[in-house]
């Protein structure tokens, strides 16, 4: 276990932490402890995959994302708190496989200027899906029955094809 | 795959909730994963089309030597946002410094070059293919490609310069060497008397016996010298290398056998060398000269302690490889049976010498600098270890096998010069 972290280890534990905080507090702010010590649960088991099981790390994103619908389904936790954290979770995930790819290369100069890249790139894919979910928060649209299936179709359909599309590359 | 599968799961999962539940807010959670997953679509490397080249500053070179190698990889396609290569060295050899992987992005005719420098061993080594891996900045659309950079290094071993080494075996070749024979002829040293033959230099008249026998003259004969035969035998069983980091130590031995064959090729002598353990018959056959050296040198190169059936034990040796009556240098850390195999080749008539790289001594100071827990059992193992080992010089000895016990914390002209001041005085002896 090394504790000499880079910048990317550092920008994947405030990440984590920033997930874990906001999911965790917004349980407990109801109550809901179980959830809350379950919510930091998962985010122990993320550390402990950066450094020894990284078959957790997966584990740990998608437990993060359960938490997180269940706070808003069952318990109707603010959609805007749990986008935070379903983002800082995705963050988290994305910066854990990176940082230990760039460990790997040591003190390689070209390290740096690939971290800096990536950063601009999650920062500006996750501010634009933030902006577009804030936004989507704030206007109400009513469908009927017919046009949901027909959405529901399309996007389907759209992921399984762009799905398609990746997996050929 | 594992990634592309969990991110395509949660999206597709709560974009089906959410219209399912009709809760606008699942769909508003997926946005974020939605947008991470198009992008490394968007972003995904087309296909590659890279270029790569290796240069070795040298493709032969001495054990010692440093080798600067350059991998260069130009990207000939579109731009690359990521791209990984992995080097893997051939088994054995190690970067003493300089880089082996690297991970950049490259644009659209760009190159990145990987400089390390290798101090390898000797040994003879091909470079393999270069992994690649291309993917956008997310990681999510990746290929791998295998670029194919061969080349090929050859690291022959050092040579060290050696005292003479007098040895004396019963067969003498027909070129004039520097081994003394039974035989009178031309030469340095006095060998006897007999008389004048028409064609005798006038030099060569033995004026006093030619005063005592007025009668006729007399000419002085001088001990002929020849080159003989010598056999390298290197011993590459793994058996008698049973122990850890081997490496150095059967490093050692082929300096010592490639110092041994210049020594006796220096001295005019036809010299062969077997490796004898890893193949079936790797016999380099005997020679003169620089050229036979550097076969000799060349199969030394090759030499890799390995293991075979047909010889995992000393006496499948074919001795009719080597000339009746001829030098054998086996160089071997020893085993206790091979014991009867020289000694029965001393018998025959081979003049056998024995140079054993003492395998205890070498052992007992690496296991000495760790620290141990049960030291006291490395001890009393090494004492035992010893105390075979010595029986088992002593028995060669006594059977007529000089041995040269090689304490490898010595240097090997030092301690064959010593050898040959002390035990090894009577190498040269006549059989």
């Amino acid at each position: 276990v090394s504790l000499h972290l880079n910048s990317a280890e550092r920008a994947y534990l405030f990440a984590l932490f920033l997930a874990v905080m906001v999911l965790a507090g917004l349980h407990a702010l109801v109550g809901l402890w179980a959830p809350a010590l379950l919510t930091l649960l998962l985010g122990t088991a993320g550390l402990a995959a950066h450094w020894r099981w990284r078959w957790l790390s997966s584990l740990a994103f998608v437990g993060l994302a359960g938490v997180a619908v269940n706070g808003l389904l069952r318990y109707g936790l603010p959609p805007l708190g749990v986008l935070m954290a379903v983002t800082a979770a995705l963050a988290a995930w994305d910066l854990d496989e990176f940082s230990l790819q760039l460990r790997r290369y040591g003190d390689d100069p070209r390290v740096e200027a690939l971290w800096h890249h990536h950063l601009r790139r999650v920062l500006l894919i996750l501010g634009v899906a933030v902006a577009m979910g804030v936004f989507n928060l704030t206007i109400r649209l009513s469908l009927g029955f017919g046009l949901t299936v027909l959405l529901g179709a399309l996007s389907f359909l759209g992921l399984a094809q762009a799905a398609r599309l990746l997996r050929q590359r | 795959l594992l990634r592309w599968l969990i991110l395509s799961g949660l999206t597709y999962g709560l974009i089906l909730l959410g219209l399912g539940l009709l809760r606008g807010e699942l769909l508003v959670l997926a946005f974020p994963l939605l947008l991470y997953w198009l992008a490394a679509l968007l972003f995904r490397p087309s296909e590659p089309r890279l270029r790569i080249t290796r240069q070795l500053s040298a493709s032969r070179v001495r054990v010692g030597a440093d080798v600067t190698m350059q991998l260069s990889i130009t990207n000939e396609g579109g731009w690359l946002d990521q791209v990984e290569i992995e080097d893997e060295l051939p088994p054995h050899l190690h970067r003493s410094e300089g880089q082996h992987s690297a991970i950049t992005a490259l644009a659209p005719g760009a190159s990145v070059t990987l400089t390390s420098t290798l101090r390898p061993l000797h040994g003879l080594y091909r470079f393999g293919p270069v992994n690649v891996r291309v993917s956008e900045h997310l990681g999510l659309a990746a290929q791998s490609v295998t670029l194919s950079a061969s080349a090929e290094l050859e690291v022959l071993p050092q040579v060290v310069r050696l005292p003479r080494i007098p040895i004396r075996p019963r067969y003498a070749g027909v070129y004039a060497g520097l081994i003394p024979t039974r035989q009178g002829g031309e030469g340095l040293a006095f060998f006897g008397v007999r008389e004048y033959h028409p064609g005798d230099s006038l030099r060569h008249i033995n004026w006093h016996a030619s005063a005592r026998h007025p009668e006729a003259l007399f000419s002085s004969e001088f001990q002929r010298e020849r080159a003989t035969e010598v056999g390298l035998i290197l011993d590459v069983r793994r058996r008698t290398h049973a122990f850890a980091q081997v490496e150095g130590f059967f490093e050692q031995a082929v300096v010592a056998v490639a110092s041994l064959a210049q020594s006796f090729l220096t001295d005019g002598n036809r010299v062969g060398l077997m490796l004898y353990g890893r193949r079936l018959v790797d016999w380099t056959l005997p020679g003169y000269g620089k050229g036979q050296h550097e076969r000799i040198l060349q199969s030394l190169t090759r030499a890799q302690i390995g293991e075979t059936h047909a010889f995992d034990r000393l006496e499948y040796l074919p001795a009719h490889f080597f000339i009746p009556g001829s030098q054998i240098v086996f160089v071997s850390p020893m085993l206790r049976e091979d014991l009867e195999t020289l000694v029965r080749l001393r018998a025959r008539g081979y003049a056998v010498w024995v140079i054993s790289p003492n395998a205890v001594d070498y052992e007992a100071q690496r296991l000495g600098e760790q620290p141990q827990e049960d030291g006291e059992a490395v001890r009393v193992a090494a004492r035992i270890a010893r105390l075979e080992r010595g029986l088992l010089m002593r028995q060669l000895q006594q059977s007529g096998v000089p041995v040269f016990d090689w304490d490898m914390a010595i240097p090997l002209d030092y301690g064959l010069r010593t050898f040959l001041r002390g035990a090894g005085r009577w190498l040269g002896a006549p059989l």
